[in-house]
């Protein structure tokens, strides 16, 4: 991670060498120093100093006229000038009708995220200053607490009620086209109506699934639906003692000069949209960032990337009383065997609870969900249930530290049973645990159901029986016990059980 | 990037785990003996003895030539390069007296502090150079563990950035090489006590420094179950006002740990960092009785807190030799039961015990 001084050290530079500078680790570096120096201020002040400086910006010349969509990088000089410019802005506390995006996928200016309290930008603005290289003043505090004890814990007492032995996480926030291919599967259109419905039969099931299920994710049109009764569905989660949780991520973007890799998005007004769900009734967040392994992925920017951001979404979250469910989503499309899977997860874990300490993130209110250590779709080799279960938590005893309280394992594409014997198998491992390991599962816990409600008001009650045997079977799973039926699709309930490659799961194989 | 180069053969693994595991068995810990020849001058002078490598030897033979009774209470004892070579009166080598007590051998093998430029008084550590061959040598010449010290300050402006990443780095380089010639590093980044600051600061920053550590440990593939871990406890600055108590102290100190620490790391075998005997073995004790759980083992690794008394005792004088080796059994076996939370006693010791063994910017 680059200094403050440092970047303005290279910039001062720059001007003299330019292009001697590689673009991309520049524009990190001004990224990242905005990250570290972010410290949350008080939206409605803005002293004399910062309308002064506010006033200089919008008059610095590659500026004027371009406030929206904002200057590009190639639009200055050299690199060097374009780092000075976004530290100008980074002083500026936008008013809200100041909304501008430098850089077409920037995130780090919001509308009272960052503040650089650093002297060191003056000569740009105010040009009569004298230089400050020498006197610079950056001082970090290095004792501000992030959250106060009564904030921690509270978060810690909504992570006692999400995640407890015998209890997990229904996934119930798929995104539009998700929806689209889940309802042509059982012929249904894909309205809002349909998604209501659909919704609707998980969360007014009977009371025993409060046994089984602490916590459901929704997206946010599904957090503001009504059912029929016209509760909203947070109102009728809470009722039946379920902790409900928001997706608040706004998807992936790629990330330029990678192999198709990607970022995800959604930090913009982050804060303001916690706290209104919050005050709707959420008490949990998800934000799911991507990485996929090939020759040349996860590439070390993807991996710092995605760490930060998870970061930045978990710092924001525990500021407005949202526990963040941390999400680095290592997908299973490619033909690497289970040793390099592991090894991939363990670097890219060490990533992101680095990340994780440096934005100063309460761990004790966090909850990891990870997918488990599986080898690629296309991999020839076969594995048993122990190789995956010993591979995975080995994983993540090299890496997650016992301070978090919780793992809710993905299910990543698995059919239900396979998804439900691998639980199993995680926790019936003789590895030593340091946290719970339970379920944040989505299809598995609703495939069944939805196959039976078909879409027919008459088939609820009987899809809602379906989701309540899934979920009992997770629960048991979740702490072990977990007997797969003689008359299922699984063939022995010895232990082991060869898991053929997911073909039958495998997306693109499906026809 | 998906691309595995194992670092270590399963073989290699397994030894390296065996040997950690021997070391932090329940109720043991490490005696630290590897003061450098400009440490044990100052430890000499106090007692008025000579700094000679005579008085060097036979001050070490008080400690080696304790009873079985340490075979329960000690796993590991690290000696100085001098000390590894040396011999009992008896002709035996101290290696071999030490492994005959079923006893670790480990050996110091960084170089000392050296300054890092740029900076306000901080420090990384020197040894890499041709630290591979060394670590083989040592091996061959009966080590199995090896420690390295490195050391961060709490002030105003410190730790920086810059002491945190290089101290953490270099431990990782040096902890990758003694994996690599089947010795299990003992990964010591110390924060000294010196300072007024209070407990949260000691925990903040122990807890930055922590996860600077693991995750340059990540990256330079070290195999986790094949280290151990020697922090300093959280406690307040030297001259901090408040005062806190031992369930305080271990609190902080176990917080920051399951804040920091992986689970595979067998154990943690905390500096004494110049409290007194006392003190370390009641926070020890504090520490194994805290509420929260941990997954590893949490126990000794101890200097002037276990041979303070012993050293007193001595005095150089041979007739005072089994009287000092007494002292010693003493506190070994104390901190043995703090090592498991059963220490009952503490608080009422008069003299060495109970003194403060704090030295301002302590280099060893």
């Amino acid at each position: 991670m680059f200094s403050l001084e440092d970047s303005v050290c290279a910039a001062m530079h720059s001007r003299k060498k330019a292009g001697s500078l590689e673009m991309l680790s520049q524009y990190n570096a001004a990224v990242s120093l905005g990250f570290a120096a972010s410290i949350s201020p008080s939206s409605s002040e803005i002293n004399p100093m910062r309308k002064a400086s506010i006033k200089s910006f919008m008059d610095y010349p590659h500026c004027q006229g371009r406030i929206e969509p904002g200057p590009k990088p190639h639009d200055f000089a050299s690199m060097g000038e374009f780092i000075v410019f976004l530290g100008a802005a980074a002083r500026v506390i936008p008013t809200p009708k100041m909304r501008w995006r430098p850089l077409q996928q920037s995130r780090f200016v919001s509308s009272h995220w960052l503040t650089v309290q650093s002297h060191l930008l003056r000569p740009r603005l105010f040009p009569e200053s004298p230089s400050p290289i020498e006197n610079c003043n950056f001082k970090v505090n290095m004792t501000a607490q992030a959250l106060t004890s009564d904030q921690k814990k509270d978060l810690t007492e909504i992570v006692k009620r999400l995640i407890a032995p015998g209890k997990g996480v229904l996934v119930l926030d798929e995104s539009l086209c998700t929806m689209t291919k889940r309802f042509s599967c059982i012929g249904i259109e894909n309205t809002e109506e349909n998604r209501r419905c659909f919704r609707q039969l998980f969360v007014t099931t009977d009371n025993e699934i409060s046994n089984y299920i602490g916590g459901v994710v929704l997206s946010h049109e599904t957090f503001y639906q009504k059912c029929d009764d016209g509760r909203p569905f947070p109102d009728v989660l809470k009722t039946k003692n379920t902790v409900v949780g928001i997706k608040v991520d706004r998807g992936v973007v790629p990330l330029a000069g990678t192999n198709n890799e990607t970022t995800t998005q959604g930090l913009d007004g982050l804060a303001e949209r916690c706290a209104q769900y919050k005050k709707d009734g959420a008490d949990f967040a998800k934000w799911r960032c991507v990485l996929k392994i090939r020759e040349d992925t996860p590439s070390p920017l993807a991996i710092w990337e995605n760490a930060n951001v998870l970061g930045r979404y978990a710092s924001v979250c525990q500021q407005n009383g949202l526990v963040p469910f941390i999400v680095p989503d290592i997908l299973s499309e490619g033909s690497h065997n289970l040793k390099q899977s592991q090894f991939i997860v363990e670097k890219v874990f060490a990533s992101v609870f680095k990340a994780l300490n440096d934005h100063h993130i309460f761990l004790e209110g966090t909850v990891l969900q990870p997918n488990m250590v599986m080898p690629g779709y296309n991999c020839c080799q076969k594995y048993c249930l122990e190789e995956i279960a010993i591979a995975t938590i080995t994983a993540f005893r090299n890496t997650v530290p016992p301070a978090v309280p919780g793992v809710a394992l993905m299910s990543g594409g698995q059919s239900e049973e396979d998804s439900t014997m691998l639980l199993n198998a995680l926790n019936k491992c003789s590895l030593p645990k340091s946290w719970i390991l339970t379920f944040s599962y989505g299809q598995p816990l609703q495939i069944s159901a939805a196959k039976i409600w078909g879409g027919k008001d008459c088939n609820v009650k009987m899809a809602q029986q379906e989701y309540l045997k899934r979920a009992k079977a997770l629960s048991l799973a979740s702490e072990g016990k977990y007997c797969p039926p003689t008359s299922s699709r699984v063939s022995h309930t010895s232990e082991s059980l060869f898991i053929s490659v997911y073909i039958s799961n495998n997306p693109n194989m499906k026809p | 990037m998906p691309q595995v180069y194992p670092a270590l053969s399963a073989e290699q693994k397994k030894e390296l785990s065996d040997i950690a595991l021997r070391i932090v068995a329940p109720g043991k810990g490490i005696l630290a003996a590897d003061e450098s020849v400009g440490s044990m001058a100052k430890r000499l002078s106090q007692i008025g003895v000579e700094n000679t490598e005579e008085n060097r030897r036979q001050y070490r033979q008080v400690l080696f030539s304790a009873d079985g009774r340490i075979k329960k209470c000690i796993g590991g004892v690290i000696f100085f390069h001098e000390t590894l070579y040396q011999k009992g009166d008896d002709g035996v080598p101290f290696v071999r007296t030490i492994q005959d007590k079923g006893i670790v051998v480990g050996i110091k093998v960084d170089k000392g502090v050296v300054a890092l430029a740029g900076t306000d008084g901080e420090t990384t550590t020197q040894g890499l150079d041709g630290l591979s061959e060394r670590c083989a040598q040592y091996k061959k010449d009966g080590a199995d563990f090896a420690k390295w010290r490195c050391v961060l300050k709490i002030s105003d402006h410190t730790p920086s950035p810059l002491a945190i990443l290089e101290n953490a780095n270099v431990l990782a380089r040096y902890a990758s090489i003694c994996q690599q010639n089947g010795i299990v590093p003992i990964v010591e980044p110390e924060i000294l006590p010196d300072g007024d600051h209070d407990l949260k600061r000691c925990q903040y920053v122990t807890e930055k420094v922590l996860a600077a550590v693991y995750k340059a440990l990540s990256d330079h593939h070290v195999y986790l179950e094949g280290t151990l871990l020697k922090p300093n406890m959280v406690t307040p600055g030297h001259a901090c006002p408040f005062k806190y108590t031992p369930e305080e102290i271990a609190m902080a100190t176990v917080s920051a740990l399951r804040r920091t620490v992986p689970p595979a790391v067998p154990g943690v075998t905390f500096l004494s960092g110049g409290q007194s005997e006392d003190e370390a073995s009641i926070n020890l004790n504090a520490i194994n009785r805290c509420p929260l759980p941990r997954p590893w083992a949490l126990t000794f690794s101890y200097g002037r807190a276990l041979q303070a008394s012993a050293l007193s005792a001595w005095r150089g004088q041979r007739d005072n030799e089994s009287a000092a080796t007494e002292e010693f059994i003493k506190r070994a076996e104390v901190n043995g039961l703090a090592a498991q939370g059963k220490y009952e006693g503490g608080g009422e010791d008069a003299g060495a015990a109970g003194q403060s063994l704090y030295i301002a910017n302590h280099a060893y």
